[in-house]
This record gives structure tokens, C-alpha cells and sequence, in this order.
């Protein structure tokens, strides 16, 4: 018994220093964006609701949807949210300090890491000029929809 | 000298002979194989451009900007490692002369998006350089000016052209120079929409904010302001009218974030004329479309604009010119292949000949493709790529000398770039 409570106690300390580890190490979270990594995301989450959003940390429009979408997907776990950061890994650190501050550090995060960004946009959509933030939703079965600029979660569920 | 039609006919015939598009292998190949025998060129590995072991050169310089002076050398303008940095070329961008550092103390240099260094010359040799400077909190930097009296020998301690020094957005500059050497420069700024946001307002975009020095000068008139709500990510056109006066173009925020052109002249040097809407193609979108607008004024004063709109039935990439001072614009036309993400836009105009140029993507190879029209941008000749390239590459831009047009473009894997554009036949 005494060896049970030793051990839980353990297992809860190890947890707690792994999720402050986690939050700490924050250029760590997003994954590389690199030729042929947009197909991996959709085959990843085939047969469910994605909503994919592409955005940058220069963009004024984009960090004023980031809470907003925090909010909305926290309350439709239904739907799987894929953000794309269009910023290079030199700016990864503040990538994930932004996605933190509003809510997203759990968020699936990816952030361009090559320098050939049309072709990486391209993969993405042919026809999109690279404004932002742009986004896709995708439905089983459906075709998929594109989104341009802000999008109003508030508005959404009404 | 002027370029003979006559004469680059027959050339030209053979290029249209062997592709109707002029975009056959054996054209880029042999243009690119020129340029790369020209500038010896080899793509640098990171570690060969990593500032804490490269020394400052134009082969790992950021975006690149060029300009000719009256006597026909080629300026160019790049950063590096926190400094801006100017060296000349005699030979039309063969041979570069060694880099004179701007900024003797290190800045950061803005070179992303569509933020560059500027570089112009005035009737006197002065060189005249602009840029934004970030500052350590996003959103948030400073214009700054430096100038050389001496041929690029040396210049001026860079001073900063924005009279609010708050820790805002101040960027996207644009300048412009007359030929008697005063200087103009434009930049979206923060200043309202701070205030207004801590009068508990919401303000749309950005302000356009101008100021200019007198020839020689130091130091920056009062700024003044010339529109509330610019867009806030988009570069901002400037060139000289032939009173020597400034000509501004933006992206403009119009009610609900339509996104429209719009453009001022200026009646005195600190005077601006109203503003005037350029396009009315209703693109509204909540979003930062990277994508502003180019500009070149001729000696008769005919307006040349170029800009990208992606509105219902108006996508892509759009021409319109003014003959009456940009007061009204011809009906804007078409050009590019919007569904190669035809991009970033350039115009250049000398007497009734009109260049325009512009990326596209299939997928695989970048484009840089130009148009000619030799009536004042009536009618156009065929579309014909000047330059490919298969990995990144920075903006297109054009730049003139007394005698033609040049491409100015810098490809990772090939450098910096400056080819002649070939006359083409009008269809």
C-alpha cells in the first residue's frame, strides 16, 4: 500500500515535470511544413472535420483569429484544427509564444521550413496568392471549402 | 541611342518562330547559362552565407534593389547581418564593385514580406537610401534614411524620417528623389490607429504618412499625413511626376475592408493633392494580401499602375493608366495566368513603350514574365518569360537606364540577376 501511494506520487510528479518540460521547450512543438506535407496532414485526418488554417505572425488579421479559433475549437472537439504558420523556422520560438498566448501550445502546429514557399503554397492550393490568413475546411465526402481572410467564430454557431 | 524596332526584328521573328510563347528550354537555358557565365554564379550552401563567417556580398545579400544613375551605373541596395549595403556595377550588373556599408552600427533591416531596401539617385550623384527598421516588439519599427555625398564612398549616420518615435508600426517605405535631389519618402503608420484604439475606437488598417527633405538636407520635414486606413501589409509605388513632384499608390482599407487603390499627387511639395480611387474591383476581404501595387510615370505625365486583386470575376494581376494626371484610369486589363498564381506585379514606362513583369508558378519552375506595349499600354505584345528558376526566389522588378528596360531578380540558386528586356512586336 505504502509502496502504491510512493508510486503514484511519483508518476504525478513526473507528470507535471514533463508538462512543464513540454510548455518550456517551445520551438520544439511545431512540426517542419516541407514538400509533401500537406497531403500527410489530410491523410491524417481522412474520414473526420478539418479545419486547416494558414496564417503568419506578421499578419494582423491572423493573430486576431487566433483566440477567437482557440475558443471555437476548444468547444467542437468534433473537428480537427491543423494550423500552418507561413513564418520559416527562424521564427519558430515566436511562433509557438504566439500559439501559446492565445490558447493554441496543444494546438496541431506546423511552420514552414523550406525557402522554396511558393511550391509549399502551391501544395496547398494552386489558386491561393498567398494572402492570409486562408483557410480550408474539409467534410467527409465533401469537396473542400476554401476561406479567405478572417473568419468569424463568433458567428459561426448562429 | 534608342533601340531600332527595325533592327531587333529579325531577332525577334526567330524567337517567335521557335515558340509562339518564347518560353522554349533552349531560350531560358541559354539565358541563364549567359547570366551564370556573366556573374559565376554557384548556388552558396547556408554555411557559406551564414553572417558569422561570410563576408557582406551581393551573392548572400537580402532582396536586392537596383537602380541606374544618369550616367549609367547600376546601383544596388541589399542588406546583411543587421546592415544595408550599396555597391555599383559599370557594366550593366556584370562586375560589382566592392559593398559600402549604409549603417556603421548594426539594425535590424527589414527584408521580409514585401519590405526592401530603396535605393535612388539624384542629377547630382547623390545616392539616397531608405528602409525599415524593425524594433525588438512585432508590428513595431522605424524608417530610416541615409545618403552618400561621394559616389558611395561613405554616407550619413541614418536618421529616422518618422516624427512619432512611439514603439509602433512605421514600415513599408517607399521613396522617391528629383532630380534636384529632394526626397520623398512614404510609409504606412500606426500612429492613428493607436490612438484611436486607446480612445477605445476600432480603426481599420493603417495611415499612409509621407515626409521629404530639401536637396542636401539631413533632416525630414514634418510628417503629414495623406489617407487614414491604408492597408497595413502591403508596399507602397512611388515615382517622380515630371514637375519633380512625388506620385504615392497604396492599397487602400475602403468601409467594410474593400481593398482598392488608390493614389495621390502632390500640388507643392508639401501639399497633396486629394486622393484619388485607381480601381473598383470591390475585393473584400478580412486579411493581409501581401501584394501592393507598382507605379512609373513617363515625361508626358502618363500614370502606368500595376496591382493584383483577387474580388469575385477580377482575379489576378491588373494594368490601368491615366492621362490626365491619375484623375481617371483607362479600364483595367487583365494580365498573367491566375491559375499559375501569376504574382507581384512591376511596371515600367519610357516614352509610349510600357514593360510589364510578374511571376508565375506551375508547380515546379518560378517565371518571371514580361509584356511590352509600344502605345502608351494600349494593345500588348505576347507574354514572354525572361528568367526561370527552380527554387526560391525574391520579387521581380524593373529598372530603366537612358536606352531600355531591365530585369532586376535574384534567384537562389542563380543570384542576382540584371537582363536587358528584348523589344517585342506589338500584335
Amino acid at each position: 500500500m505504502r509502496y502504491k501511494y510512493h508510486r503514484s506520487v511519483f508518476s504525478l510528479l513526473l507528470l507535471i515535470v514533463s508538462s512543464l518540460l513540454s510548455s518550456n521547450s517551445l520551438a520544439a512543438n511545431s512540426r517542419d511544413f516541407v514538400q509533401g506535407s500537406y497531403t500527410q496532414i489530410i491523410e491524417s485526418h481522412k474520414n473526420r472535420s478539418l479545419f486547416v488554417s494558414l496564417w503568419s505572425i506578421d499578419c494582423p488579421p491572423c493573430r486576431e483569429e487566433l483566440p477567437e479559433m482557440a475558443a471555437y475549437f476548444s468547444s467542437h472537439p468534433e473537428i480537427s484544427l491543423v494550423l500552418i504558420s507561413t513564418d520559416g523556422k527562424d521564427l519558430a520560438t515566436e511562433v509557438e509564444q504566439v500559439l501559446q498566448q492565445n490558447g493554441l501550445a496543444d494546438a496541431e502546429s506546423w511552420i514552414f521550413a523550406e525557402d522554396f514557399v511558393q511550391r509549399l503554397r502551391y501544395e496547398v492550393d494552386s489558386a491561393w496568392h498567398g494572402e492570409l490568413p486562408t483557410s480550408y475546411f474539409y467534410s467527409p465526402g465533401q469537396p473542400r471549402q476554401r476561406i479567405r481572410g478572417r473568419v468569424d467564430f463568433k458567428g459561426v454557431d448562429d | 541611342m534608342t533601340y531600332s524596332l527595325k533592327r531587333l526584328l529579325p531577332l525577334v521573328l526567330l524567337l517567335v518562330f521557335m515558340c509562339s510563347s518564347c518560353a522554349t528550354e533552349t531560350n531560358l537555358n541559354q539565358d541563364l547559362s549567359a547570366a551564370t557565365a556573366l556573374h559565376n554564379y554557384q548556388k552558396p550552401s547556408a554555411a557559406a552565407c551564414n553572417p558569422a563567417k561570410a563576408q557582406p556580398s551581393l551573392r548572400c545579400g537580402q532582396a536586392p534593389s537596383a537602380t541606374f544613375d544618369n550616367n549609367g551605373r547600376l546601383w544596388v541596395v541589399w542588406a546583411f547581418d543587421n546592415h544595408v549595403y550599396v555597391n555599383y556595377s559599370d557594366d550593366e550588373g556584370k562586375t560589382f564593385s566592392a559593398p559600402t556599408a549604409v549603417n556603421s552600427s548594426p539594425e535590424r533591416v527589414s527584408t521580409r514580406g514585401e519590405n526592401r531596401p530603396k535605393i535612388k539617385l539624384d542629377g547630382k550623384g547623390r545616392v539616397h537610401v531608405s528602409w525599415s527598421k524593425p524594433l525588438a516588439k512585432r508590428f513595431t519599427g522605424d524608417i530610416r534614411y541615409s545618403r552618400s555625398d561621394d559616389g558611395g564612398r561613405s554616407f550619413i549616420e541614418p536618421v529616422t524620417v518618422n516624427d512619432n518615435h512611439d514603439p509602433i508600426g512605421h514600415s513599408f517605405d517607399s521613396l522617391g528623389v528629383s532630380d534636384e535631389g529632394r526626397v520623398y519618402i512614404a510609409w504606412l503608420d500606426k500612429r492613428d490607429r493607436e490612438s484611436a484604439e486607446q480612445g477605445g475606437d476600432s480603426y481599420s488598417g493603417s495611415a499612409l504618412y509621407y515626409s521629404y527633405a530639401e536637396p542636401g538636407a539631413d533632416t525630414f520635414e514634418a510628417n503629414i499625413k495623406i489617407a487614414d486606413h491604408s492597408c497595413e501589409c502591403c508596399r507602397t509605388a512611388l515615382d517622380i511626376d515630371p514637375d519633380g513632384l512625388p506620385v504615392l499608390m497604396w492599397r487602400h482599407v475602403y468601409g467594410d475592408n474593400v481593398r482598392d487603390h488608390a493614389l495621390v499627387r502632390f500640388l507643392t511639395p508639401n501639399k497633396p493633392d486629394t486622393p484619388v480611387r485607381v480601381s473598383h474591383q470591390q475585393w473584400q476581404i478580412d486579411a493581409c494580401p501581401h501584394h501592393g501595387p507598382a507605379l512609373s510615370i513617363t515625361a508626358d505625365a502618363r500614370y502606368h499602375a500595376v496591382w493584383f486583386n483577387d474580388a469575385e470575376n477580377k482575379q489576378g494581376l491588373f494594368y490601368a493608366h491615366s492621362k490626365d494626371g491619375g484623375q481617371s484610369y483607362s479600364p483595367p486589363v487583365n494580365f498573367g495566368d491566375y491559375n499559375k498564381t501569376a504574382a507581384h506585379p512591376y511596371v515600367m514606362a519610357v516614352g509610349n513603350r510600357v514593360y510589364l513583369s510578374w511571376k508565375e508558378f506551375d508547380g515546379k519552375e518560378t517565371q518571371v514574365l514580361v509584356q511590352q506595349s509600344n502605345d502608351d499600354g494600349n494593345s500588348w505584345a505576347l507574354p514572354k518569360v525572361v528568367l526561370s528558376t527552380s527554387n526560391a526566389s525574391d520579387h521581380p522588378l524593373l529598372i530603366k537606364n537612358d536606352r531600355q528596360v531591365f530585369l532586376s531578380w535574384q534567384t537562389a540558386n542563380e543570384g542576382y540577376h540584371v537582363i536587358a528586356i528584348e523589344e517585342e512586336p506589338i500584335q
